[in-house]
């Protein structure tokens, strides 16, 4: 169950409309764990490998990929570990129009994971709940934008910047976000509406650079478990995370979100990237361990995040979703390349083992002294 | 040719024109709405094609150098236009027009401003473009060309603004922004040498033009403080890991003077609004990320310098390599990469920059280190940054194991030692496993060996002597292999699946070698407690067979497993075999005992 790495799946969605009255062509495939992407023109193809590649192009056909498809597959495992009192945390990416919203929420009659996470949820609670074992959910809804959290479910202080904290005994958590209390989905769907109505409005015109905002909303799963007979009462936190990433097609094209993911070797132009040009220099290991330097966070709320949710007990999930058509190949480059990158983030907090070779000597001798202890019992 | 009036009419034409597409491209363009993100940059791409025609005509009749460079700044535009809105090639076109075009005039000051920029913008074309050598080319000749241009630099040559070229009457003031361009450009290129290098994986070229561009943004007095100390600091990184020593403290020694000068402007500042607060929090949360890096340049030189004493032990070096740090260093021809405008030296002389030797020495960089690890705590405490701060106390340990190193007295080594496992105990048991587990890992192992390390140094000293050794000192080796079994045991019981509460079948490959290695450690450690008892003595026989067993049964199930611990799994492999024997004999003892006794009663 304990994993370092981030869970990657690929979602294709089906040609619109306006794709198929142009008589648009496919560039994408997919076959079991691999999606290969098509150029027209150049003959070569490239590909790639996701935990999970969802093919939703063609409802027909016998491998496609349905909204519960999607769901048993990522959303499942997330519940089960929140019930478990473990956290979990769903990265979802893809540029304007690629499906990510169908995909995280869905519509009335194809619900996404989001909407089938929160049933499920209410499902298994009001199964199991009982004098002994009651349940809580509270939510909240928070923005990152250039480094700053922003409360979206707090008209008052929504403007003001949360502090990001990492607690001993709490673990991670923002400073003063409030939390909210619901009992079903249209709850948490009523409060995603007004949250969503005060997200940084600056955060989606194209032509900005800087427009990265990640919206986080949490869902927070309080079990208590109490004793009948003494009164004593036991408590299970957990909380499942949804990041919604900043795709913009100039954020992709710049790298600009977080600089473990940064785009290849596009030159930035500005003067203000100095440190993660200087950053990246010093943190490419020259044979060393990581731990033999220390190369301070640049963009720290987002790498904060994903630190958080990785390693322990923790499932991180990514969902990069794609267009299929052939005039979107560069955006589509651009989303399996981060998601690639992606797969690739793990944890650093790894052991460091102290070399052992004095010890071995040793056990070699004993080995030899036990040789010749039983040659002469 | 034309009449000076007529001339005059053309040229406050094509001031209005180049004033306009200024604007257009300045102001209007960021406010262009989503639906039409380059409405204004089309619309001065018009302007600017109606200028070049007329500027075309005007150069085909009167070859003045004036007419050719505003030309250039027209191409230059066109071409910056088009980059920007996504048609590379005929930016590329554009751009080469230009530059070819003025090439012969390149060092005249009316000319150079404009190839510079076109210069670096090819750079950055061809970048994108996913070349970085043919990037590095139009980089380097940007470079040459204002090494060149500075050579020969006398108080008149001052290079020209482009509105210069444009302005048919005299300024009123000087405009500020277009002082110094030409030094801008300059720092930018160096900039984006700095990135092709790089992308070309020339890492210590790439490094000396970031110190190029540190240093410029000093001398231009053009940087925010806490940034350029932080990006100092983070260089100096690069440096250590190269052992460039000297060029990594210095980098330190920079980025802690330019802190603590802002922190005396700020100081002389009076406010208590936010941005004021703001400004303040900034500045303690990167000087506490300086202050690591200080302490993380302590112990690279320590560790360094051990390794470098081990490794001659084991070659038996004749010549003791001596103080110099430059038969090591990797940093090659860049090696002098100092900012000459900084007076450093009382902080540079606080720690050394070449390698330790004796104990005295390591001392004092301990020392030094330590106290930069306790400034980065203040910031980073536990219960706001949890994760740093177990780190910082990580560093603390490794610190007095460096230490360790350079101490002879063995009783002060365990003493050493023993810090290190109050602190990390300390912090362990603050930690809530559900939100830190990887972290609490970490402790347990590192805990696991160290116990084991003053176990060690105990069981070498009482070797020494002849004499039994005290009950006392039996109980002390025992509690510390016990320690130590426990704590590697908590790592092992981490690793144990939280439903089935199992061992997996197959461990992580980040686990992997740890692990087992904590299995192996283990099976010794339960062969190193003493005790008259002969059952007890069977029953730790065991366990440590047990130990041993399981890594050779892992190996078993697992092939891919076995290269991690190939050394580790022979000896366990003999010990499987062998200890089976010893036990036999010793239950058989056990047995032979136990009738004695009956005998007795």
């Amino acid at each position: 169950m304990a994993t370092d790495k981030i869970k990657v799946a690929v979602r294709v969605r089906p040609f619109n409309r306006r794709e198929l009255e142009l008589g648009t062509q496919c560039v994408v495939q997919m076959e079991a764990q691999q999606t290969i992407l098509h150029h027209l023109e150049r003959k070569q193809s490239k590909t790639f490998a996701f935990d999970h590649c969802f093919f939703s192009l063609e409802p027909t056909t016998e491998k496609f990929a349905s909204q519960e498809i999607v769901f048993d597959c990522l959303g499942r495992d997330i519940l089960d570990n929140a019930f478990q009192g473990y956290n979990a945390c769903i990265f979802a990416y893809g540029q304007t129009g690629s499906g990510k919203s169908y995909t995280m929420m869905g519509g009335q009659d194809n619900k996404g994971i989001i909407p089938r996470l929160c049933d499920s949820l209410f499902d298994l609670i009001a199964k199991q709940q009982s004098l002994e074992l009651t349940y809580k959910v509270e939510v909240s809804y928070m923005e990152i934008y250039n480094e700053k959290v922003h409360d979206l479910l707090d008209p008052k202080t929504n403007k003001q910047s949360l502090k990001v904290r990492e607690h001993n005994v709490l673990g991670p958590y923002v400073d003063g976000l409030s939390q909210l209390a619901v009992t079903s989905f249209q709850d948490i769907d009523n409060l995603m509406a007004e949250g969503n109505k005060s997200r940084t409005v600056a955060a989606t015109n194209m032509n900005s650079e800087s427009s990265r905002s990640h919206a986080v909303f949490s869902v927070v799963l309080t079990q208590t478990l109490t004793d009948t007979k003494s009164g004593v009462s036991g408590e299970k936190v957990s909380r499942m995370s949804l990041v919604d990433l900043a795709g913009s097609e100039r954020a992709v094209k710049t790298g600009a979100v977080g600089d473990r993911l940064k785009e290849g070797s596009n030159i930035n132009k500005s003067l203000t990237t100095l440190g993660l040009v200087i950053s990246k220099l010093a943190d490419q290991s020259s044979g060393g361990k990581n731990k033999d330097k220390f190369v301070p966070y640049r963009d720290s709320v987002l790498t904060w995040l994903l630190k958080d949710n990785l390693g322990g007990n923790s499932k991180t999930v990514m969902v990069a979703t794609i267009s299929p058509a052939a005039d979107n190949y560069e955006e589509t480059l651009s989303t399996l390349r981060y998601a690639d990158r992606a797969k690739r983030i793990v944890n650093h907090a790894v052991v460091n083992e102290d070399p052992n070779a004095r010890i071995i000597r040793e056990l070699r001798q004993e080995v030899e002294a036990l040789k010749e202890m039983l040659k002469n019992a | 040719m034309a009449t000076h009036s007529m001339n005059k009419e053309v040229l406050v034409d094509l001031q209005e024109k180049y004033d306009k597409v200024r604007k257009l491209l300045d102001e209007d363009s960021k406010r262009d709405p989503p639906s039409e993100p380059y409405k204004s940059k089309y619309a001065a791409s018009v302007i600017l094609t109606d200028m070049k025609s007329i500027l075309v005509k005007l150069v085909e009749d009167s070859d003045c150098l004036k007419f050719k460079a505003m030309l250039g700044v027209v191409s230059l535009n066109l071409g910056l236009v088009s980059v920007d809105t996504e048609e590379l090639s005929t930016g590329e076109e554009q751009l080469m027009n230009c530059v070819d075009s003025l090439c012969d005039d390149a060092l005249k000051p009316e000319i150079i401003l404009i190839l510079m920029t076109a210069l670096n913008q090819l750079g950055i074309l061809w970048s994108e473009r996913g070349d970085p050598q043919k990037s590095k080319e139009y980089l380097d000749r940007a470079e040459k060309l204002y090494e060149e241009f500075t050579a020969h630099l006398s108080s008149s040559t001052a290079a020209v603004p482009f509105h210069d070229l444009f302005r048919t009457s005299s300024p009123e003031m000087p405009q500020p922004d277009t002082e110094n361009m030409l030094e801008r450009l300059y720092t930018l290129t160096m900039y984006y040498l700095a990135q092709v290098h790089g992308s070309l994986n020339d890492h210590v070229k790439s490094a000396a033009y970031c110190h190029t561009t540190l240093k410029r943004q000093l001398e231009s007095k053009d940087f925010d403080p806490v940034d350029w100390a932080l990006n100092s600091a983070t260089l100096s990184q690069f440096f250590m890991e190269k052992n460039g020593f000297s060029q990594a403290r210095h980098h330190l020694a920079a980025a802690s003077y330019i802190l603590d000068q802002y922190e005396s402007d700020l100081n002389l500042q009076e406010g208590n609004d936010e941005t004021f607060e703001a400004k303040r929090e900034r500045l303690r949360h990167r000087s506490a990320d300086v202050a690591r890096c200080w302490a993380k340049y302590g112990l690279m030189l320590l560790s360094n310098s051990r390794e470098r004493l081990m490794s001659e032990e084991n070659e038996n070096e004749e010549e003791a390599s001596g103080t110099s740090n430059s038969n090591t260093e990797e940093l090659g021809d860049v090696k002098h990469l100092w900012f000459t405008s900084l007076e450093l030296s009382c902080y540079e002389d606080q720690i050394t920059d070449k390698h330790i030797l004796v104990y005295e020495d390591a001392r004092k960089v301990f020392v030094d280190a330590q106290k930069w690890l306790a400034k980065a705590k203040q910031y980073y405490t536990l219960d706001e940054h949890a994760s740093d701060c177990v780190q910082i106390v990580q560093d603390l340990s490794q610190l007095y194991k460096y230490l360790a190193f350079f101490e002879e007295d063995e009783k002060r080594q365990s003493r050493m030692h023993k810090r290190r496992v109050d602190h990390l105990e300390s912090v362990l048991k603050e930690l809530n496993p559900q939100y830190y587990l990887l972290v609490c890992r970490q402790l347990w192992y590192e805990l696991g060996e160290t116990y084991s390390d003053i176990l060690d140094i105990k069981l070498q000293r009482l070797q020494m002597t002849d004499e039994r050794p005290t009950p006392h000192a039996l109980w002390k080796v025992n509690h510390l292999a016990q320690q130590s079994i426990s704590n590697f045991s908590k790592f092992i019981e981490s690793l144990r699946d939280a439903s089935t509460k199992k061992m997996p079948a197959r461990l992580n490959e980040d686990v992997l070698r740890p692990a087992l290695i904590a299995y192996f450690r283990v099976g010794r450690l339960y062969s190193k407690i003493v005790t008259p008892d002969k059952v007890v003595q069977l029953q730790y026989l065991g366990k440590s067979l047990d130990a041993y067993q399981f890594l050779v049964d892992y190996c078993r199930n697992d092939e891919g497993a076995k290269k991690y611990v190939s050394v580790e799994l022979a000896v366990c492999e003999d010990m499987v075999k062998l200890l089976p024997l010893k036990l036999e004999k010793l239950k058989h003892e056990v047995q032979q005992e136990g009738q004695e006794w009956k005998h007795v009663s």
